[in-house]
Formats: C-alpha cells, structure tokens, sequence
C-alpha cells in the first residue's frame, strides 16, 4: 500500500517524515479531511477561533502530486437566517 | 533466544517490585513453562473474542492491549513492556474481551493457564502477587480513561511518555529520561485517541518547547519535572512499593 505524509500548516508548522500507508489517495484523503475537521474543532474549543486558511498538504511517496485542504474546505458555517 | 527460565525472570522481577516472595516462591515462578514466540510489528497476537489457554509473557518489545470498532478503527487500551504477563488475567476470564497485538518486533512466552493456576494454589504468596499484579493493570487502565478523556493532546502525550519511562525505569530497561521507544505516529494516534496528524503536530510541539526528544529509536526526557507537570504526572498510581507477603501481613493465616 502507498505510503502518503500530512504535513500541518497552521500556528505551528509540521512536516510529516514518518507518514502513514492507505490503500488509495481516496482514502488518504479521508482520513485528512477527518483529521482538519478534529484539529479544527480543538482549536475553537480551545481558543475559540479557526482560521480558515490553515491547512493540510497531502503528499504520496509515489508521485509529486499534492493535496491541499485548507481547514474551511472542510467545515459549513451556517449563518443565523439560515440555521 | 534465552530460556523459559530467563524469560520467566522478568516477570519475577516485575512482581518482586510489588510482592514480597520467598525463594521457593520465587523459585515456583521461575519454574512456570512457556512457549515463546516471536512476533513482526503490528502483527496481532490475539483477537477480541478469543478463546485462550495460555498468558502471555512480554520478552522483549513493544505489546498493546487493544479494543476495535466494526471499521476496524482501533483504541490501544494498555502499552505491555518486557517483564508484563499483559493478561494474567486471562487465566481466570479465559474469553478474550480485548485484542493484543505486537507493536514493534516482539518475543513473547505463551504460560499455559493450568501451570499458573497449580503455582497459585501451591504458593500463597504468589497468588497474591498475581492478584496484585491484575489490579495494578487495572489501575494503570483507569488512569488512562482519565487521561484521554479529560485532557489536551499535550497532556495525553506527556502523560504517556512519563508513564512509559517511569515503568521503563523500573523494569530495568533504561532511565525514565531516556529509553527505547519504537512506536509509530499511528500507533500513538491508537493509543491517545487523536489523529496521527495530530499526533506529529503534538510531538513536534513538546520537541519545540524542549519537552522531549525523539529520534534513533528513543526518546528522551531534558526536563522530567517540566514534562510531568504537562501531563498531570503523578506516579502514585503505578504503586511501585512492596507489600508483605500474605502471610507476614495476617499472622493469623499461619
């Protein structure tokens, strides 16, 4: 299985060199999504702000194609009128 | 590969931290028989709902308990370092209600269940040590519910690393502020119940802040005192200090 690496843009810049194996980009980037999502909700829980230009760059060992996610592709904020 | 009786004696030592034993009770642990096998990382050793006959001695390597969702999603439940019998408690709940498997390379002596019981019912004093030795696991378990329930993912991953160290420490496997450590970010990821990369982002913070440092296989602790207070580390729980053997403590059992 491919090997793929995450590395985390936002207050604190990360680099993955340890990665972790999918069967497929599709799922790799499930799993990214899931874990912008669960980063995100910490940092409101915690500071009680998300930046939606923070963001998760996915990388496969097997090509040089990357996959941005800013953390606001993935979350829905709904304004008052329309909850 | 060392002998059965070699193997046995890091058991013999975990439970000596604890247990008061005389020498033929000491000498009945030494004597329990055992197969050993060996095991590949992230290679299961047994699954949930198993039925098993034998305990499992950790030799060498890395072992965790571990639960599993119907996805196959996965929260590791207790870390296994060499000298843990990680399911002495098998011997008497023989239907595995939790998975193990290997988390690094892994040697493991597989102790028939009747063996252990024929020790206990021969030697009172191990018998208490067995039952100490279960409920000091249950007692770790319970401290790690409090600690993924209850705290940020740096004080998860403090609190990990200090409880790893300080049992590394005691099992004579290296000093609490520097010993081996070979798990993976998805491992952690298991074991804290975050994502991996949060995992990274939360180990690359603690290295920042000069917490730890990971790399070559181990990680090491600068400023222990500065790490324990990040995680609410307090090794109480753990309960490294010997009680006297049943007999010794209720003369009127004699």
């Amino acid at each position: 299985m491919p090997r793929y690496y995450f590395d985390l843009y936002n207050d604190r810049n990360t680099v993955d060199q340890e990665g972790e194996v999918f069967p497929d980009l599709a799922t790799a980037l499930d799993h990214a999504r899931t874990a912008v999502r669960k980063l995100g909700a910490e940092a409101v829980s915690t500071r009680g702000q998300l930046v939606l230009d923070h963001r998760l760059i996915v990388r496969s060992e097997e090509t040089d194609e990357q996959h941005i996610i800013h953390f606001g592709d993935v979350i829905r904020i709904v304004p008052h009128d329309d909850a | 590969m060392d002998s059965a009786e070699a193997m046995m004696a890091r058991f013999l030592a975990r439970l000596s931290l604890r247990s008061e034993l005389d020498p033929a009770d000491q000498q009945a642990i030494l004597g329990l028989p055992g197969l050993a096998e060996r095991y590949a990382a992230n290679q299961d050793i047994i699954m949930p709902g198993e039925h098993v006959t034998r305990a499992t001695l950790v030799v060498s390597g890395i072992v965790a308990r571990f639960d599993q969702r119907e996805d196959g999603q996965r929260q590791l439940t207790a870390i296994h370092i060499a000298g843990d019998m990680c399911d002495l408690h098998s011997t008497v709940l023989p239907v595995a209600s939790w998975g193990i498997a290997a988390l690094t390379e892994t040697v493991v002596l597989r102790v028939p269940h009747v063996e252990i019981f024929r020790v206990a019912g021969e030697h009172r004093a191990v018998a208490a040590a067995f039952w100490r030795d279960t409920t000091v696991d249950a007692g770790i378990f319970a401290k790690w519910v409090a600690n993924i329930g209850r705290k940020d993912s740096r004080a998860r991953l403090a609190h990990l690393l200090c409880e790893l160290g300080t049992r590394m420490e005691l099992a004579g496997l290296g000093p609490r502020t520097a010993f081996p450590f070979a798990m993976t970010q998805a491992q952690l990821a298991d074991a804290l119940g975050l994502t991996t990369v949060h995992v990274n982002r939360t180990i690359q913070g603690l290295k920042a802040d000069g917490l730890i440092e990971i790399g070559g296989g181990r990680v090491m602790i600068p400023d222990w005192a500065a790490l324990a207070r990040e995680g609410e580390f307090d090794p109480a729980y753990l309960q490294a200090s010997r009680h006297p053997s049943p007999d010794r403590a209720f003369p009127e059992l004699t």
